[in-house]
């Protein structure tokens, strides 16, 4: 990329996250974080909302239910008709599948909810782009990271295959660099030996 | 590796299949213009099924949803198996444009334009069903934005008609490093939207 870029991320503290940040500061980008940390909250999108205001690109990342349902919705507000302006959402590789693999799916991680949040972050990147034609909303579907795991990740996290945060923020990175007669609006990933693993 | 393409002597089916050629691989195509036709199920299957990856590319109505069923039975647990299963961006919209009036656009009043919409969300409900029978054949839904070919030309009559259409030779690069940087997780989906559509 050649414009230093302005980038707005939730939940950088650790994960997909952090490695998002790393990746555009290390390309010269400044990063604007929001984290509870330093006293955000998603539920809470409208202090996000305004912090963003001259970004051009955030990355919908931190989850908490339907929260990343509702900034999406604030921020395509706030930000439409303006042109050269993306946000990026991190969905799940969950709603490609509705079979929540070798768990009930009242144990999966995360609470069953899960699946139906991140079903609603993808039909709302639908419904939206359809509505607007800035900014431009992608969507990218992630399975489990490799990173430290909470205590209610560990149960599932036996047989789980992650993906390395720094590959996939990698991937990330060069599809938003595509960006010029068209984006990429969606990406899905999948662990390479999904099901082998689960049925050990 | 041995790839097999419907479709590939035009449009973004040719760039595949020089992208793929120009990394070294031996790619055959099967298409109209060299005696084969998508709609025989049976014999496009039998002649694609030795290879290493098929790109389930040309389009002939429900055709691909057939080629693929079949040729997942044959390929299923074959883990050096790949699928690249061309679809289009026109699934992920219901909309002609933000007001839902008619625009350019390539199904309106259509029944040939709705057929096509319908036959690809059915490939693309096809390729998730079959991604949970089995860990492999690996399987890839792209889903492009209209390219800028020859055949499109004019196709979406307005001032920004360059602005509008993807260069099919930099979506089948992208999509070839997608393919080869495949190694703790792969590409099951990868969406494309021009820029400009208003």
């Amino acid at each position: 990329m050649l414009k230093k870029l302005s980038i707005g991320i939730t939940g950088t503290s650790k994960g997909l996250g952090l490695s998002l940040k790393q990746k555009f500061l290390s390309h010269g980008h400044e990063v604007l974080e929001f984290n509870r940390s330093n006293g955000y909250d998603i539920n809470n999108p409208a202090n996000i909302v305004e912090q963003v205001n001259d970004c051009d690109i955030f990355i919908n990342n931190a989850y908490s239910g339907f929260a990343q349902v509702e900034l999406l919705y604030a921020l395509t507000q706030q930000w439409e008709n303006i042109e050269h302006r993306y946000i990026i959402n991190i969905g799940s590789e969950r709603i490609c599948r509705w079979n929540v693999a070798g768990l009930d799916w009242k144990d999966a991680p995360r609470g069953p909810a899960y699946r139906t949040h991140k079903l609603a972050l993808s039909e709302s990147v639908e419904y939206l782009y359809q509505q607007v034609a800035w900014p431009k909303l992608m969507l990218v579907n992630v399975g489990a990271m490799d990173t430290t795991p909470s205590a209610y990740w560990n149960e599932y996290r036996k047989n789980l295959v992650t993906m390395p945060c720094d590959q996939v923020s990698t991937l990330i990175y060069n599809s938003i660099d595509q960006r010029d007669q068209y984006f990429i609006s969606e990406l899905s990933l999948r662990p390479t030996n999904f099901y082998k693993d689960i049925s050990k | 590796m041995k790839i097999a393409i419907t479709g590939g002597n035009s449009g973004l089916g040719l760039e595949l299949s020089r992208i793929w050629k120009k990394h070294g691989h031996t790619v055959v195509n099967f298409s109209r213009s060299n005696g084969h036709n998508i709609d025989n199920v049976d014999s496009i299957v039998d002649a694609v099924k030795d290879f290493d990856i098929f790109i389930n590319n040309a389009y002939s109505g429900f055709a691909q949803v057939d080629i693929l069923y079949k040729l997942f039975q044959i390929w299923q647990n074959n883990q050096d198996k790949f699928i690249i299963n061309v679809s289009t961006e026109q699934t992920n919209r219901w909309l002609q444009n933000k007001n839902n009036e008619t625009t350019a656009l390539p199904w309106k009043h259509s029944q040939r334009s709705f057929n096509y919409r319908t036959s690809k969300v059915a490939l693309e409900d096809a390729q998730l069903f079959l991604s949970q029978q089995s860990d492999s054949p690996k399987m890839m839904m792209l889903k492009p934005a209209i390219m800028d070919t020859p055949r499109n030309q004019g196709f979406i009559p307005t001032d920004n008609d360059t602005r509008c259409k993807s260069d099919p030779v930099k979506v089948a690069q992208f999509v070839y490093d997608l393919w080869n940087n495949r190694k703790d997780f792969y590409v099951t989906e990868v969406a494309l939207r021009p820029l400009e559509w208003y």
